[in-house]
């Protein structure tokens, strides 16, 4: 994929490392995906524990599917990130018909601490947007994909993704807006109350 | 576009993978890897459950544009057609809201065999069919009827039995010119009384004598309806149009 935060590319020699199975070959490819993966799957999901268990789960798909994988580098890099984005739509809907339950982690998942979102609003309004547009968000602006790229993880094409793009950019802004407004007001209230009359 | 500020605090979303859930999940998947046998059959780039939406969603797009086509292209079909069970299917689904369908696709069919110069058991299975279908009272469909048999005259020779006396009685009654079943009074029976065109040797045959009297007898008292020539495009008119007898033979 075209990054602009990190170009880290998988060549076709890991492919074929990939397909023949060697351990070697699968740590490389995580140590060179498994970031972009987190943070796709984060962004969609706003949980650091689903995120990674996400992660893990695509790379459990890749060692029972290695000898079937077709195509160059790229192919593998959205294959992951296809496998990825399922999970996480696995997810999304396990929480809106059961949104009481905890998330079943997968047994041997990290155990990193959950953390602090550094942007709550910007979250927010993440989270208001369809998981559709959610991913082609972070997509292209967290990972810096290309257009391209976003079509071959989408299932979509180019064009098709360059319009989703900009409603979707649209639909974060406005969201974002009226997030950042409410959180004014509410701080205004809070110090209202707090001044004494 | 978005916002550059909004671009920076999206880019700032990025994370990287806790070193100990690397090694962790490096070490599941390595197992894993070992574990998994050593032939897996082989899958596609496009992940499964992408690829099987894609399959339902082509399969559903194929069946919705192959109904409407094969129905329409099956409208003008006769049995024997390759798509005739596809129009009796159609029929049945479009006679639950339309009792008429029915009746318009044996009449239909009779007229198409007839203009095809299918065989003449064909075309009478046809002409019976679309006589046991067609209600006495549906003018326009009778009055099809009754060109499309004077077609079958011209071409043929032969002189189906007349559209009111119903197809199971016609053989019993050929040749049988003082049949007093051989039905009521319409306009079919009329027009061939005055032409005496029809082959009395032929197996479904009647004698034009044997219907015009056929028609006095049953045209009621006023007899006017057999004895005045009227055409069958002019008998097609609703003031001219038979009168059921009570206790017609109709299927």
């Amino acid at each position: 994929m075209a990054h602009t935060v990190s170009r880290r590319e998988i060549d076709s020699e890991l492919v074929d490392g990939i397909r023949e199975r060697s351990d070697t070959a699968f740590t490389t490819v995580y140590q060179l995906v498994a970031s972009d993966l987190l943070s796709f799957a984060f962004g969609m999901l706003r949980d650091r524990g689903a995120a990674e268990d996400a992660v893990q789960q695509a790379f459990l798909e890749l060692a029972r599917a290695a000898p079937g994988i077709e195509g160059d580098g790229r192919s593998l890099r959205a294959w992951l990130y296809r496998s990825v984005r399922f999970s996480c739509l696995d997810e999304i809907r396990r929480r809106k018909r059961h949104p009481e339950e905890p998330t079943e982690r997968l047994p041997d998942a990290g155990t990193s601490d959950p953390i602090d979102f550094p942007d709550p609003a910007l979250q927010a309004a993440l989270m208001d947007l369809s998981a559709r547009q959610r991913a082609i968000v972070v997509l292209r602006h967290v990972l810096g994909a290309s257009f391209d790229d976003i079509a071959e993880v989408m299932g979509s094409n180019r064009t098709a993704m360059y319009a989703a793009c900009a409603r979707a950019e649209r639909s974060l802004e406005r969201h974002l807006r009226a997030v950042e407004s409410a959180d004014r007001a509410a701080s205004q209230h809070v110090k209202g109350q707090g001044t004494p009359s | 576009m978005i916002d550059q500020s909004t671009t920076s605090r999206l880019r700032a979303l990025r994370i990287d993978v806790d070193p100990d859930v690397a090694e962790r999940q490096t070490a599941v998947m390595l197992s894993e890897l070992r574990a998994a046998p050593l032939v897996s059959p082989p899958v596609p780039v496009v992940a499964p459950r992408h690829a099987r939406r894609r399959l339902v969603a082509t399969l559903a797009a194929t069946f919705a544009l192959l109904v409407p086509v094969a129905a329409f292209a099956a409208e003008d079909t006769v049995p024997g057609d390759f798509l005739y069970p596809v129009k009796q299917s159609t029929e049945w689904a479009r006679s639950l809201v339309d009792h008429g369908v029915v009746q318009q696709h044996r009449v239909q069919e009779f007229e198409i065999v007839v203009d095809r110069g299918a065989p003449i058991a064909v075309i009478t299975d046809r002409f019976d069919a679309s006589v046991a279908a067609v209600d006495e009272q549906e003018f326009e469909l009778m009055r099809r009827v009754e060109e499309a048999r004077e077609r079958v005259r011209e071409r043929y020779g032969v002189d189906l039995a007349p559209i009111v006396s119903g197809a199971r009685d016609r053989d019993s009654s050929t040749g049988d010119p003082n049949s007093g079943n051989r039905g009521t009074s319409g306009s079919g029976s009329e027009s061939r009384s005055g032409d005496g065109t029809s082959e009395p040797t032929a197996p479904t045959t009647t004698t034009p004598a044997a219907e015009h009297q056929t028609d006095r007898s049953g045209s009621g008292p006023d007899g006017d309806a057999g004895t005045d020539g009227t055409t069958p495009s002019t008998a097609g008119q609703p003031e001219d149009a038979p009168t059921p007898r009570s206790g017609g033979d109709r299927p």
